[in-house]
């Protein structure tokens, strides 16, 4: 391998790799993996179908698995993470991230909603949070050349405009279709829906949810045929993973180099970054030298690395700020058969809980529609086993039909405030490699908090609206611990203010001018839109900045 | 016996069209597992659900004639209310229906040609996550049954 590099990126998740397609068209681009490339995705598929829990780190497990597990990803909320018990942890961090090329994208669902105008500006509009330095106009040509990279199937029409948000392009692919769940669902709240002061007064109405999983043959990738297993992996390669830019960085000659965990980035005396020493599976030193250099693992390996190097951290905000968003399902059993597991896990959603004046009081939220019967929590194989407590034959094949297919799930997915004390740090514990594990503390504020009685409102009503039985609804409540959405953000954030951030407006690091950062520890607020494709657009901007930073250094 | 195996599973699970093939390697399985009270609940079902000389294992005749009420009965007065036969019971029909043998300390998963056939979701009308076979779209349209 050369030594010498224009630039050097660490991760080859989604963030990584578009970067690195972009910048490999004219300069010599290092891809830096920990994590493995792994098997063939059939390879993947099958060991997800015979795995004896389907978690979703089952299809990539290392095969064999190696004596030394040298880049762990956390598949569980101990197994890696470093996080005691005790007044610093009074709640569990629960998401988790796949170090391997392609990343955590590997099992995403695909859901690519953009964020909203007042995300970007929550601390001058609602007194929370910090502002962004940049705009939703900033980003709005970026965001549609996210949507066109990752290819997003959705509905211009009826996004375009959704709380100011103005698309000044159509989706290149048109929307997912609806599930017959989702039509139901829409039938149902036209005529029974409840309507709320603090919500407008406006009825619910469901939007298709922009997914970047194909609708048409697209980008060389097959139509999505509705295998209903997005998470945790697509048998076909009809959703977008990050394996799709790394394979376009690798085409326009970028040096991809798996195995390969980053234990340090190095600096002269003067601050300027001067590149990496990283270390191979088998234990080996390597040192590796770039003009610049991109942090792009995640929301918690990034500040991890930072924190190890001794770099950026003038504003003592890196680590800080890490956020979620808290997510849970309310159930219910319908009146009418929904035919759930048919499809994907969600094509629908309702938009309009995600902006308005009573952000100032409590979280905003999306509701999610599910095509997966009782969700994370209720699964068929947990209605079988009550029912085979007293059926068999006949009895327990008709009741396990007429209880699964009316099954239905909700979601919400809430935004929660950046608190300094929520904080990523380096444990005394190490991994196979000698390395600190991630010290995690977490809590979820009030604010959010008060948002779940609303949430459990609005989840009420459609769920009866659906003829359900009200002892057949489950809601969320304060005392069942959310889940975990896995959308990792914060801990890096970006700011015009070098003594409150780590980065500026372009990513680029206060501290040490060749140094960009990449991915969703930039987010200084987490709004109401899953992070991937707002990471894409952050990402495609950046290249085009160090593109120019690097060409303006030549001169 | 494996014959005996594909009729008592017909009866626990409800589908009367199971893989022969998957039931033979289910039996072995089984066998492996819990062979002698897996056989027990083989011989008893032959010979009071299905009324075949216990001696000879051959179909009912005149000297020895079939158990009077409908099979489903039969297993449930003779082996669903026997405990033990219960439990293999359960874990049978677990097997049919996920492709996963659960038994005691036994944790067994079928290979992924079994995933496709589990019952589970062919009793819901759905596939088995990952295998859809279907085409865009189908899934905004009810099952054809």
């Amino acid at each position: 391998m050369d030594k010498n590099y224009d630039v050097i990126i660490i991760g080859a998740g989604v963030a990584g790799a578009l970067i690195a397609d972009k910048l490999a068209k004219k300069w010599k681009v290092l891809l830096l993996e920990a994590g493995e490339k792994g098997r063939e995705r059939v390879e993947l598929v099958g060991s997800y179908l015979t795995a004896t829990a389907q978690t979703l780190g089952s299809p990539y497990k290392p095969v064999p698995a190696p004596a030394k597990n040298m880049a762990p990803s956390p598949d569980g909320t101990n197994d890696y993470y470093d996080q005691p018990p005790g007044t610093e942890n009074p709640m569990v961090f629960k998401s988790t991230y796949e170090r391997r090329v392609g990343g955590s994208t590997w099992h995403w669902l695909g859901n690519c909603p953009r964020l909203l105008p007042s995300d970007f500006k929550s601390n001058t509009l609602y007194g929370f949070g910090k502002d962004w330095p940049i705009t939703y106009d900033d980003l709005e040509p970026w965001y549609c050349q996210a949507e066109k990279e990752l290819g997003v199937a959705g509905d211009h029409e009826q996004l375009n405009g959704l709380f100011g948000a103005h698309r000044s392009q159509a989706f290149p692919m048109n929307r997912i279709w609806p599930s017959y769940s989702d039509l139901k669902v829409a039938e149902a709240l036209q005529g029974a829906a409840q309507q709320w002061s603090d919500f407008n007064n406006e009825p619910m109405v469901l939007f298709c949810t922009p997914q970047a999983r194909n609708s048409v043959p697209y980008d060389g990738r097959p139509v999505c045929t509705g295998n209903s297993s997005c998470v945790p992996i697509c048998p076909v390669g009809a959703k977008y993973d990050g394996s799709v830019h790394v394979n376009k960085a690798v085409a326009n000659k970028a040096t991809l180099s798996e195995k390969s965990i980053v234990t340090r980035i190095t600096a002269a005396k003067d601050g300027s970054i001067t590149g990496v020493t990283f270390i191979d599976w088998d234990g080996r030193e390597h040192s590796v030298s770039a003009k610049l250099v991109v942090l792009a693992a995640n929301a918690i390996e990034s500040p991890k690395l930072l924190l190890l190097s001794g770099l950026a951290n003038r504003s003592d905000q890196v680590g800080r700020n890490l956020m979620d968003h808290p997510q849970g399902e309310g159930l219910c059993v319908s009146r009418e058969p929904l035919f759930p597991f048919r499809g994907p896990p969600t094509t629908s959603g309702i938009d309009k809980f995600r902006d308005g004046a009573f952000r100032k009081d409590f979280c905003a939220f999306r509701m999610s529609m599910g095509n997966d019967g009782g969700g994370r929590t209720q699964s068929p194989a947990n209605v079988l086993n009550q029912l085979l407590k007293t059926d068999f034959g006949a009895s327990l094949r008709t009741k396990l039909r007429e209880k699964v297919i009316r099954q239905f799930r909700i979601s919400f997915l809430a935004e929660m405030k950046p608190l300094p004390s929520n904080r990523v740090t380096l444990s005394s514990q190490v991994d196979d490699a000698m390395i600190p594990r991630p010290k995690l503390s977490f809590n979820v504020d009030d604010y959010t908090m008060k948002g779940f009685d609303r949430i459990a409102d609005v989840m009420r009503s459609i769920l009866l609206a659906l003829g359900s039985k009200p002892e057949d609804l489950v809601l969320p409540n304060h005392s069942t611990p959310f889940l975990a959405a896995g959308h990792i953000m914060g801990t890096c954030r970006m700011g015009t203010d070098p003594n409150d951030s780590v980065v500026d407006a372009e990513c680029r690091s206060h501290d040490h001018k060749n140094l960009f950062i990449a991915g969703s520890s930039v987010f200084p607020t987490g709004g109401t839109a899953n992070p991937t494709l707002t990471i894409a657009a952050i990402s495609l901007r950046m290249a085009q900045s160090i593109d120019n930073q690097l060409k303006m250094s030549q001169t | 016996m494996e014959d005996l195996f594909l009729k008592l599973s017909a009866i626990l699970t409800g589908f009367d069209d199971l893989d022969p093939k998957l039931g033979s390697l289910y039996y072995k399985e089984l066998m492996k597992a819990s062979g002698p009270p897996f056989t027990a609940l083989l011989q008893t079902f032959s010979s009071k659900v299905l009324g075949h000389a216990a001696s000879t294992g051959h179909p009912a005749s005149a000297d020895q004639p079939a158990p009077a009420g409908n099979p489903e009965d039969l297993l449930r007065e003779n082996i669903w209310n026997v405990m033990d036969f219960q439990i293999l019971s359960q874990a049978i029909i677990n097997l049919w229906y996920t492709a996963t043998l659960k038994l005691g300390n036994v944790t067994w998963v079928a290979p992924p040609e079994a995933y496709f056939d589990s019952l589970l979701w062919r009793a819901i009308e759905a596939h088995p996550p990952a295998v859809s076979g279907g085409y865009f779209g189908y899934w905004r349209y009810p099952p054809e049954n």
